[in-house]
């Protein structure tokens, strides 16, 4: 048996009677890359909230490491070590870009009345090395000053996954990463999501982009009207005759 | 005369400006409306006065201890007004802060009397004379101490971890909770540096007209409103450059019209501003919510 | 939301339950009081309304003091002719609306002889008017604007001499004598008494050739004198002229000596009467003002002299204020009335008494009381003494004209 990280097991749920997902089943490997395609409306976005916890399932249960937290707020997981990044990018425009990404440290950096104290301490300079770390590997750097909401969009997705990854999350929830990138930072998007596995992290993509799922993913699961088509590699996943009809309409 | 009555408005400017940062940085914390705050600059004040005039203390503890006690309401009424109290009634903590100024009123004067309090004057036989500009003792007091805290607060805020943490939530608190950070924690510090901007506003505006009174609490409350409207509500430089704005309009007024018309004029700018940049007034507020 | 509206609503419920209370109070007291037939064997009653509240609290409590004070000293001497007088006291809260029930209540109810009207002006306007109505005397330690007793009389009296007719002589002499030349106003333009105050002003300098250089206004409100002090300092006036009230007074006067300014400071005899707050607020500030006055705590004169030094010893005071020897001269000249003329102010003499004491005080000549020598003028209003004030060390120091 493989080494389950998280699992979302028959999560069904309802908005007003309708069905936004139907008993589907999503069972993470630690150190994968997971990805969860499907068209629109297919409930992608739906299950990563109820993963991430910002959506209550009517019927299901969510796990991590074994630990049922389907109840718990998106505040107490993240000290859980899950993390997710937003479709619709929810930086903190009039920060600076390395201020982003410092406030994404604070769930583990000593902010206790002491911190108060405006000299540097020797964790803090740690804490600095890590956010320039961060910002490098995701060509942030040259930003570093400027007010996040300057940032061309592209660069505010890199930022909102950099911030999301200082948090040292050991489960990283991305909601459509790709969504509004051009063409070149989705080629350079990969590497580093999978660089980010060979961290040590684990990864659970939604993504609409085809080309991105097929080339980073480990495992895919296919959504369709709230219910779970299949799942497998992406190779196998996606020329599925079931998908094809479903997705491509073909 | 017009350049003395130009450094007259500024002057009087700098302790809205004070006033105003403290209602702004409330705004930007919890897109809400601390209603207390001018009471809680009034109880500031009376307490600093009574230091000076009964213990005759020097004028920094006493600066000080209205600095505390400015923190100290702030934060309870942070416990009572904002944090109890429930999210799904917008109007619950304007209500219920307005009470807390009510209340603050009516215990000064239960406990310390109605009286108008002196503020002695701290620096007797200073005066600067620049050609036909003449600034006194305590003018200068009033200019170097606002300017410092102004300073102070943009520095806490822009290079300290906690001040970072407030700008995050003041940005989007949803999602500084996210990352971890003790939200309601910021928001109580927020309130508390707050009330010591608000302190120390009470204490200087009571140095400059030489003395406190136990009713002032809403008027300054009023004139703290005008100021944020007129700069743009939560925003932190606006409220400053409105407040020396209204400081010198008000001044000018007085100076060259009549006093009478001093409120006239500035209600008629802010209603103009209201008409005419409507958009200019909650813009930072609908970029948090239009993300939620 | 919740907590906060109980707690709003404990508040108005504690605040209900306490009127309440404070109603059956006042009834209880007027049923046990007017229950039995105590007209002819009781005591002469004399109505007192005073204000715990607003602007004019701490005059009216100094009113009562001087009244109860009097009433004690007359008792204990064994009162008039054989009977005490009692004091039925009317808390008005600075209410007019509580003036529109307690006046006819005092008359019908406790059936008072005559009534101490309120010492604030527009009290003592309301209650005088409605006691008129009623033809009731009334008479006021206090109350000096212009024209208050004009819809109350020939039922009214106050024992303060209006401001205009007593200030505008006093400070004429003042002016003249130190021969100034120049003078500032600084005026608040919203408030009618302050108004008069600078209307006062004007006539004192047009009579006495003194140019007016600046004139500058305030408002309630506002929280700094900085810029009016500014613009008067350009004119280097020999005089500055506040009409303001006591507290504004002050902080005016200390933004005056701040800047710089040596000009001499003049007020009113009603800044004069305020003076404990002009010059608590004012400090050093304060020093070398001069204002009007119409009452002098240290009159030398007798009876005056001793009647004060017996009621600050009495009555532990440093000094005895205008309204206490106002209200103390008031209850004595309405116990000498008594006295004199034998009137029982039982039920069925109560309109020929009360019309008697009315006469009385019209034709009264130098009463020698607390406060000197108290006449009337025409309007009612007190014949008082040309004095003035100039604050030594912290309190004013009071003077004839022309000494």
């Amino acid at each position: 048996m493989a080494d389950l990280q998280m699992r979302a097991l028959d999560i069904t749920k309802h908005f007003q009677g309708v069905a936004a997902l139907t008993d589907v089943t999503l069972e993470v490997e630690r150190g994968s890359i997971h990805g969860v395609v499907g068209p629109n409306g297919a409930g992608k976005t739906t299950l990563l909230n109820v993963m991430s916890g910002f959506l209550s399932p009517s019927q299901g249960v969510v796990e991590l490491d074994g630990r049922d937290i389907t109840r718990l707020t998106p505040q107490k997981r993240v000290p859980l070590g899950l993390t997710r990044t937003f479709q619709n990018l929810r930086l903190f425009g009039g920060l600076t870009v390395r201020e982003n990404v410092l406030l994404g440290q604070h769930s583990h950096a000593r902010t206790g009345f002491l911190s108060l104290w405006p000299l540097r301490t020797a964790g803090d300079k740690e804490l600095d090395c890590e956010a320039d770390h961060a910002l490098e590997s995701f060509g942030l750097t040259e930003y570093r000053s400027r007010p996040a909401a300057t940032l061309p969009y592209g660069l505010q997705k890199q930022l909102e996954i950099a911030r999301a990854v200082s948090a040292k999350p050991r489960l990283l929830l991305m909601d459509e990463p790709a969504a509004g990138m051009t063409a070149q930072e989705r080629l350079d998007l990969v590497p580093r999501i999978r660089s980010l596995r060979d961290e040590g992290l684990t990864v659970v993509i939604v993504e609409h982009d085809m080309d991105v799922i097929a080339t980073v993913c480990d495992v895919v699961t296919v959504l369709n009207f709230g219910r779970s088509l299949i799942e497998g590699t992406p190779a196998d996943a996606l020329s599925s005759a079931e998908v094809r009809t479903a997705y491509l309409g073909t | 005369m017009l350049i003395q009555q130009l450094v007259n408005g500024l002057l009087l400017g700098t302790t809205f400006a004070l006033i105003a940062l403290s209602f702004n940085l409330v705004v930007g914390a919890l897109d809400r409306l601390n209603f207390a705050l001018g009471e809680t600059a009034m109880v500031s004040a009376i307490c600093g006065a009574l230091f000076l005039s009964q213990l005759d203390v020097p004028f920094v503890l006493a600066f000080l201890a209205a600095l505390v006690v400015g923190a100290l309401i702030a934060g309870i009424t942070f416990l009572l007004s904002f944090r109890f109290v429930s999210a799904d009634y917008h109007t619950a903590p304007i209500l219920s802060s307005l009470g807390v100024g009510l209340v603050l009123t009516s215990l000064v004067t239960r406990v310390l009397g109605s009286d108008q309090r002196r503020v002695p004057t701290v620096l007797k036989d200073v005066r600067i004379e620049v050609g036909p500009l003449r600034i006194v003792g305590d003018q200068l007091i009033i200019l170097v101490v606002a300017a410092l805290m102004t300073v102070l607060l943009y520095i806490f805020l822009n290079r300290t971890a906690w001040g970072m943490a407030i700008r995050g939530v003041s940005d989007d608190s949803d999602m500084t909770g996210l990352l971890g950070v003790p939200v309601q924690r910021v928001i109580l510090l927020t309130f508390v540096i707050s009330g010591t901007l608000a302190g120390a506003s009470g204490l200087l505006t009571g140095l400059s007209f030489h003395t406190v009174s136990p009713f002032t609490g809403f008027e300054t409350t009023l004139t703290a409103l005008m100021v944020i409207v007129l700069g743009g509500l939560g925003n932190i430089t606006g409220g400053v450059v409105a407040a020396l704005m209204i400081g010198v309009i008000e001044t000018l007024t007085v100076a060259y019209l009549s006093a009478t018309y001093r409120d006239l004029i500035v209600f008629l700018l802010v209603g103009i501003t209201l008409v005419a940049r409507p958009q200019g007034l909650f813009t930072r507020n609908t970029g948090v919510v239009g993300r939620v | 939301m919740r907590t906060a509206l109980t707690g709003r609503r404990a508040t108005i419920f504690v605040a209900v339950a306490l009127l309440v209370l404070a109603a059956c109070g006042g009834e209880d007291e007027g049923s046990g009081g007017g229950g039995g037939d105590q007209s002819d064997a009781g005591p002469y009653r004399l109505g007192l309304v005073h204000s715990s509240e607003g602007p004019f609290a701490s005059n009216s409590a100094t009113m009562r003091e001087g009244a109860n004070y009097a009433v004690d000293l007359i008792n204990a001497d064994g009162g008039v002719n054989g009977r005490d007088i009692e004091l039925v006291e009317v808390d008005a809260r600075n209410d007019p609306q509580t003036l529109v029930t307690a006046i006819p209540q005092l008359v019908s109810e406790e059936e008072v002889f005559a009534i101490l009207a309120p010492v604030d002006s527009a009290g003592c306007e309301i209650a005088c008017a409605i006691a008129a109505d009623l033809e009731v005397p009334t008479l006021s330690a206090g109350a000096g604007r212009p024209g208050v007793l004009e819809p109350s009389r020939p039922w009214s009296f106050t024992m303060t001499a209006p401001d205009a007719s007593n200030s505008i002589p006093v400070l004429q002499a003042v002016v003249e004598e130190e021969g100034f030349e120049t003078a500032a106003i600084i005026v608040d333009e919203a408030n009618a008494t302050t108004q008069a105050q600078a209307d006062l002003y004007r006539e004192v300098f047009d009579g006495t050739d003194v140019e007016v250089v600046s004139t500058t206004t305030f408002a309630s409100g506002d929280s700094s004198f900085a810029s009016q002090v500014t613009s008067m300092s350009a004119e280097s006036p020999d005089v500055i002229a506040l009409a303001a009230g006591p507290a504004d007074a002050a902080r005016i006067a200390v933004e005056i000596r701040s800047q710089g300014l040596e000009a001499l400071l003049i007020g009113t005899g009603s800044l004069q009467a305020g003076g404990t707050d002009y010059i608590n607020g004012a400090g050093e500030a304060a020093e070398g003002t001069l204002t009007a006055a119409q009452f002098n705590p240290e009159n030398p004169d007798e009876p005056a002299a001793s009647l004060l030094a017996q009621a600050e010893e009495d009555n532990d005071l440093e000094s005895v204020s205008l309204n206490f020897a106002y209200a103390f001269d008031i209850v004595n000249l309405i116990a000498t009335y008594l006295t004199d003329s034998g009137a029982t102010a039982s039920p069925d003499t109560l309109e020929a008494d009360r019309q008697g004491l009315l006469d009385y005080l019209e034709d009264v000549e130098a009463y020698e009381g607390m406060s000197g020598d108290v006449a009337f003028a025409e309007d009612g209003t007190g014949d008082r003494p040309e004095l003035y004030a100039v604050v030594e060390n912290g309190e004013f120091v009071i003077s004839e004209v022309g000494s």
